[in-house]
C-alpha cells in the first residue's frame, strides 16, 4: 500500500513537472524576443550568447517534460528538471544578492498583468526549492513502483490539477501590486 | 460497485479540473478588471472655470422669490447642482442631494440650477418634493461654468473659489467632489495625474469618453 502511495505520489509530480516544462517551454518559444530580454535584464550571460541560450532552454525545457512522461527515463527527467530549476534559482539569487530586484522574473507565462508583475524576491528562491522537491520524488523512487492504470490516471489528473492551480495561484500573485497600489 | 466508484472518481475529477478551469478565468478577470477600472471620480470638461479660480459675484433670485449670492464670500461651501427636469440620471441623484444637504447643513449649502421655462420647473419641484433646495433658473450661471452636460455639480469654497467641479453620475461621483475639495485639489482625475509618479492608475482615454456619452442626456 505504501509504495503504491509513493508511486502515485512520484507519478502525480511527475506530470505536474512535466506540464510545468512543457507550458514554460511553448511559452519561452512563442515568445522568444522577449525571453531573450528577460535573459539579458539577468545579465549573467555575454550578449553573443543570448540568441543560442534563449533557443537552447526552451530545448532543455520541452525535453526534461518529455523524459518525465516515459516511464523508462523518468529518473532522467526528474534529474534534468531539478537541475533546471536549480539553474534558475541561483540566477534569481545571484541577481538578488546584486540587489538588482526590479525586473519582471519571467517566470510567469504571460499573467494579465502587464510587465511589472513578477519582480525577482525571496519567494522564487522559496518556489524553486519546492519545484526541486519535487522533482526529488520520481527521482528518489526511480518512478517505477507498482504501477497500473488506476494509479496512473489519479496520478494524471491530480497532476493536471495542480498545474492548472499553479496557474491560478501565479494570476493571483500577479494581481497583487495592483491591489496593493490602489490604497496608496 | 467497483465500476460505480471508478465512474464517480472518474467525474469528480473532472468536476475538480473544471474548478480549476474557472478559478483561472477568475483570477485572470479579476487582474484585468485591476487593470481597467480607475476609482470614479466626478469627470471634469469644464475649460472656463478651474479650481481656485474666484467665482464672479451673482445675484439671482430662486424659484422661491429670494435672493441668493453666488461666489462672493458665502457663509457655508456651496454646492451647485446643475440639473434639468427631463434628466433621469439628475432624478436618481436627488437623494443622494437630500441626505448630503442634511448631513452637511452646518458648511455646506446645496443650490439646484437649471434654466428654462419657469412652470415646468415649478412642476418639477413640486412632483419630487424639492421645496427644501434653493431653487435657481439662469441660463447665466450655466454659461459661466461651462456646463455642457447634465447633471453637473461645481463645488464653491467658503473664500468664494471654485473648489472643484465636474459630471456627476453617482452619488459616488457627487461625494468625490467634497473629497477633492478636503485633498485640495480640482478632480479625481487631477488628484491621480499628480499622484501618478507613486503607482496609481491613470484614467484611460477611452473610458473617460465611454462615461461623456453613457452620460449624454
Amino acid at each position: 500500500m505504501s509504495s503504491e502511495m509513493l508511486t502515485l505520489a512520484s507519478l502525480t509530480s511527475a506530470f505536474f513537472l512535466a506540464l510545468l516544462l512543457f507550458a514554460a517551454s511553448l511559452h519561452k518559444f512563442a515568445a522568444r524576443d522577449q525571453f531573450t530580454q528577460t535573459l539579458a535584464r539577468y545579465a549573467l550571460l555575454p550578449a553573443s550568447m543570448l540568441r543560442p541560450v534563449s533557443i537552447l532552454m526552451p530545448v532543455i525545457e520541452l525535453s526534461a517534460a518529455s523524459l518525465l512522461l516515459l516511464p523508462s527515463m523518468r529518473l532522467f527527467g526528474a534529474v534534468l528538471a531539478a537541475a533546471l530549476f536549480l539553474l534558475y534559482a541561483c540566477a534569481i539569487g545571484i541577481n538578488l544578492l546584486r540587489g538588482r530586484t526590479e525586473f519582471d522574473c519571467g517566470c510567469g507565462w504571460g499573467a494579465a498583468g502587464g510587465e511589472k508583475a513578477n519582480t525577482l524576491s525571496g519567494w522564487l528562491i522559496v518556489r524553486n526549492t519546492l519545484l526541486i522537491l519535487l522533482a526529488s520524488l520520481p527521482a528518489l523512487s526511480g518512478g517505477n513502483g507498482s504501477m497500473n492504470w488506476l494509479v496512473t490516471g489519479n496520478a494524471a489528473a491530480a497532476g493536471l490539477v495542480f498545474a492548472l492551480l499553479w496557474v491560478a495561484a501565479d494570476q493571483l500573485l500577479a494581481n497583487r501590486p495592483m491591489a496593493e497600489r490602489r490604497h496608496t | 460497485m467497483i465500476e460505480t466508484l471508478l465512474t464517480s472518481q472518474a467525474l469528480l475529477w473532472l468536476v475538480v479540473v473544471i474548478q480549476a478551469v474557472a478559478l483561472i478565468a477568475l483570477a485572470r478577470q479579476v487582474g484585468v478588471l485591476y487593470e481597467r477600472v480607475a476609482p470614479a471620480g466626478a469627470l471634469a470638461v469644464n475649460q472656463t472655470l478651474r479650481s481656485g479660480d474666484a467665482v464672479p459675484e451673482m445675484n439671482l433670485e430662486s424659484l422661491t422669490g429670494r435672493v441668493l449670492k453666488i461666489g462672493g464670500q458665502p457663509e457655508r461651501m456651496q454646492l451647485l447642482f446643475f440639473l434639468s427636469p427631463s434628466c433621469p440620471v439628475c432624478k436618481s441623484l436627488l437623494p443622494a442631494l437630500r441626505s448630503l444637504q442634511r448631513d452637511q447643513r452646518s458648511r455646506l449649502e446645496v443650490l439646484l440650477a437649471s434654466d428654462g421655462e419657469r412652470a415646468v420647473h415649478e412642476r418639477f419641484v413640486d412632483r419630487e418634493g424639492l421645496g427644501d433646495f434653493q431653487y435657481l433658473l439662469s441660463e447665466q450661471l450655466g454659461r459661466q461654468f461651462g456646463v455642457a452636460k447634465l447633471p453637473y455639480a461645481v463645488l464653491i469654497n467658503s473664500d468664494g473659489t471654485v473648489a472643484s467641479y465636474g459630471i456627476v453620475n453617482s452619488r459616488e461621483h457627487l461625494e468625490s467632489l467634497l473629497e477633492a475639495q478636503e485633498l485640495g485639489v480640482s478632480s479625481i482625475q487631477d488628484y491621480m495625474t499628480r499622484a501618478q509618479g507613486s503607482g496609481p492608475i491613470q484614467v484611460k482615454p477611452e473610458q473617460s469618453s465611454k462615461e461623456v456619452a453613457h452620460e449624454a442626456v
